[in-house]
């Protein structure tokens, strides 16, 4: 279990990956740059499980990553609008876009709970939201996690 | 939550333009430096200076064609990448290294001053394949690396067969 004063501050940001009021996932808001209406992805040949391909946005080029197959095991039929998160790589930060189905909701003053240790490592915890328990998502090992779970989306040479 | 002025504009600076032919392959647009070309020729015009080479570790690779006494490999650039299968008229030359592209067609020809780099999250042979990606007013473009599709394994894999099939039964 993690410790509580190991687990991010305590304003998140609300997410939905599907129809179903369980496909809501929570990320630390100090992770999150924006949310941005759906762009035309831009995708090309690559072997990288997990990317879709590309979006560009504000002049950036910016890797798209579908984290819905490893969440709910189901691919997102519908891109609503991109979250716009920051993964490190090292000392720097690099943007990412995540698709999301529908409207994200920042949220604050609410208490999070340590992960429990049968949950999978991108889980840090979760919040508890009117009684609903609501994953809490580590963006850096939601993305190592999401690799190996995903297709291959090119062919290897 | 929007935090301006923060983090990754990417592209490779270069204030001068620079000349790129973009081509489609396996119906996909990609684009490679015009200063990389040699020669582009039809596959009509080339029948008979190619010649087929048997072996199916690189199913990519179905012909090669000399150029100064040395063995360039065709590389079907659909079939590199996985695309759809569609029938290529022309062949890239490429300058410099021992590689041809066998590709649809030529798109249109271009200038950029910039490339972006490729976001950090992509790992895998696609940092090998290609420059950076271009921006134009139809899209994304990946710009394919001159010396990115044949590694020196593949060249040294590709030349054993070459020699294994010269050499008389």
């Amino acid at each position: 279990m993690s410790a509580f004063n190991e687990l991010p501050e305590a304003t998140y940001v609300l997410l939905r990956l599907g129809p179903a009021q369980r496909d809501r996932y929570a990320l630390p808001a100090d992770c999150v740059e924006e949310l941005a209406s759906a762009s035309r992805l831009e995708k090309f040949p690559h072997t990288t499980p997990g990317l879709e391909g590309v979006i560009v946005r504000r002049k950036r080029v910016l890797a798209v990553r579908d984290v819905a197959k490893l969440l709910t095991g189901r691919a997102l039929l519908v891109h609503r609008f991109y979250l716009i998160v920051r993964r490190r790589y090292g000392t720097s930060a690099e943007l990412e876009a995540i698709p999301v189905s529908g409207d994200c909701e920042l949220i604050g003053g609410v208490i999070p709970m340590p992960r429990s240790n049968d949950a999978p490592e991108y889980f840090a915890g979760c919040i508890d939201l009117a009684g609903e328990q609501i994953p809490l998502l580590d963006i850096e090992k939601l993305a190592a996690a999401a690799a190996p779970a995903a297709q291959l989306a090119g062919s290897a040479a | 939550m929007n935090r301006a002025g923060h983090l990754q504009a990417k592209p490779v600076a270069n204030q001068k333009q620079e000349p790129v032919i973009v081509f489609l392959a396996g119906r996909a647009q990609m684009a490679i430096p015009a200063n990389a070309l040699h020669e582009i020729r039809s596959t009509d015009s080339l029948a008979g200076e190619a010649a087929m080479l048997e072996q199916a570790e690189f199913p990519w690779v179905r012909h090669t064609i000399e150029r100064s006494g040395t063995t360039h490999y065709v590389v079907n650039v659909g079939s590199f990448f996985g695309l759809p299968r569609t029938r290529p008229s022309l062949v890239l030359v490429l300058r410099g290294v021992r590689c041809a592209l066998l590709v649809d067609r030529i798109e249109r020809m271009d200038a950029l001053s910039s490339i972006y780099a490729l976001p950090r999250a992509f790992q895998g042979d696609e940092r090998r394949w290609y420059l950076g990606l271009a921006l134009f007013e139809d899209g994304v473009v990946p710009m394919l690396n001159p010396n990115g599709l044949l590694t020196r394994e593949h060249l040294e894999r590709l030349d054993a067969r070459v020699v294994a099939g010269a050499v008389p039964a």
